[in-house]
């Protein structure tokens, strides 16, 4: 009766105990990059929203379309109007998991690298996609870095032939986020 | 057996639980973390005109705009005039936006050489989330100073005789992406009028939207119409249709 009783709180309190180890921040930055032969073109996005669970691996991203900002207006209202249509779809996330979380020691300062893999939801359309990236403790914070490349075809965005040379086919995305512990 | 059950029971309430604290639950905790933002509405038209009179939109901030307009002749003058098409005045202009809510613009037209200067400022805008306004609301006001000679030459003319002004008060609304609609009031004061019947304070109401057909196409549509009584001597309405890529 007594073991049993130990286990019962024991197995309860690590359910509960979840949010000691999550992570979140809404002030992350994701850049994406077009270079094309006769355009270069560049947004950021400094409102990206995302959360980690250290004990899981759990990892997920949520950025609001319109918060990316073009050096020329004309080409953010391309992007939002004619592109990623905004309106009808105003967030891209990405659902997944840090599959190698275990290496990455919260307790101690430094530089780890980290597999990520899950659903990215861009466009209306939901791919799996898996990078590699690279967390850094530093100071009780937690920063995310990565560099990948996604095919705008993949999401059913269409690039029409008279701009085929002023819009690259694959974009290269980067991430850089500091995530703090959440306090809650 | 009482014992078994109940740390059965307790293992499968904890797997509930942290199931459910998975990837769905981060999401739920950024959602509940994100700042609230106001949300814009953007592209209510395609230009700072609907077709030739002023939209609701400013050229971007910190843009400067190059325009050249052609305002025709009336459809229904037949193939001796072109269809309208001899008539045409044109206006170059230059448009620039100061702030996300304040632009001006000057231009010259070739009808009776006319140099024009104006501002245009949002009141109002259109947005959704942390604040909600239904409608876009701009304010407008130009000058405008012809500069042909004398159509008179013999009496004793003014250098105000030249000039007029116009305000407007426009209202639009983007239903969706498919649909805007504007309503435009006018007013329009000539310090000279061809006969003592034409008035010098003129008001229009006009009405003009925009259906988007595709991706990239966009039919837009409007008219201005002038209460009778008005404009005696030189008499048009004018519909004007446009469609932009």
């Amino acid at each position: 009766m007594r073991t049993t009783s130990f286990f019962l709180i024991l197995v309860l309190m690590t359910a509960l105990s979840g949010n000691a180890q999550k992570y979140i921040t809404k002030t992350g930055y994701i850049k994406f990059y077009s270079a094309s032969p006769l355009e270069k073109i560049e947004a950021h996005n400094r409102q990206v929203n995302s959360a980690l669970d250290i004990s899981t691996g759990g990892f997920v991203f949520k950025v609001l379309m319109k918060s990316f900002e073009f050096e020329k207006a004309l080409m953010q209202e391309h992007f939002n109007e004619n592109y990623v249509e905004s309106d009808k779809f105003p967030s891209a996330t990405f659902a997944g998991k840090v599959t190698n979380i275990k290496d990455v020691n919260t307790g101690k300062d430094g530089i780890y690298e980290a597999n990520v893999e899950g659903k990215l939801t861009l466009h209306g359309v939901t791919k799996d996609i898996k990078q590699k990236g690279s967390f850094e403790m530093k100071q009780g914070r937690l920063i995310g870095k990565a560099k990948f490349n996604i095919a705008v075809a993949d999401y059913n965005i269409t690039i029409p032939g008279n701009v085929g040379n002023n819009i690259s086919k694959t974009i290269e995305v980067t991430v850089d986020i500091t995530l703090d512990k959440a306090n809650m | 057996m009482n014992n078994k059950f109940l740390l059965l029971l307790a293992l499968s309430g904890a797997m509930l639980i942290s199931s459910a604290k998975g990837q769905d639950d981060l999401m739920s905790m950024i959602d509940k973390n994100e700042t609230p933002t106001i949300d814009y509405t953007s592209a209510t038209f395609k230009t700072t005109r609907v077709v030739i009179g002023q939209s609701i939109e400013l050229p971007p901030k910190g843009n400067l705009l190059f325009l050249i307009s052609h305002h025709f002749g009336a459809l229904n003058t037949g193939y001796e005039n072109l269809y309208g098409l001899k008539q045409a005045s044109i206006r170059l202009g230059l448009e620039y936006g100061l702030t996300n809510w304040l632009g001006f613009g000057a231009g010259l037209n070739t009808d009776k050489n006319t140099w024009d200067g104006f501002v245009k400022a949002k009141v109002f805008r259109q947005s959704t989330g942390a604040r909600k306004m239904p409608v876009t609301l701009d304010l407008f006001a130009n000058t405008a100073i012809y500069t042909i000679k004398w159509p008179v030459p013999d009496q004793k003319n003014y250098f105000s005789s030249r000039m007029a002004y116009a305000f407007q008060i426009m209202i639009a609304r983007k239903f969706n992406s498919f649909l805007s609609f504007q309503l435009t009031g006018s007013m329009v004061h000539k310090n000279m009028v061809p006969t003592s019947e034409d008035k010098n304070d003129i008001f229009t109401l006009g009405a003009g939207g925009r259906v988007k057909v595709s991706q990239r196409v966009a039919l837009s549509a409007e008219y201005h119409y002038l209460f009778t009584g008005q404009v005696v001597s030189t008499l048009k309405q004018v519909v004007t249709f446009s469609r932009y890529s």
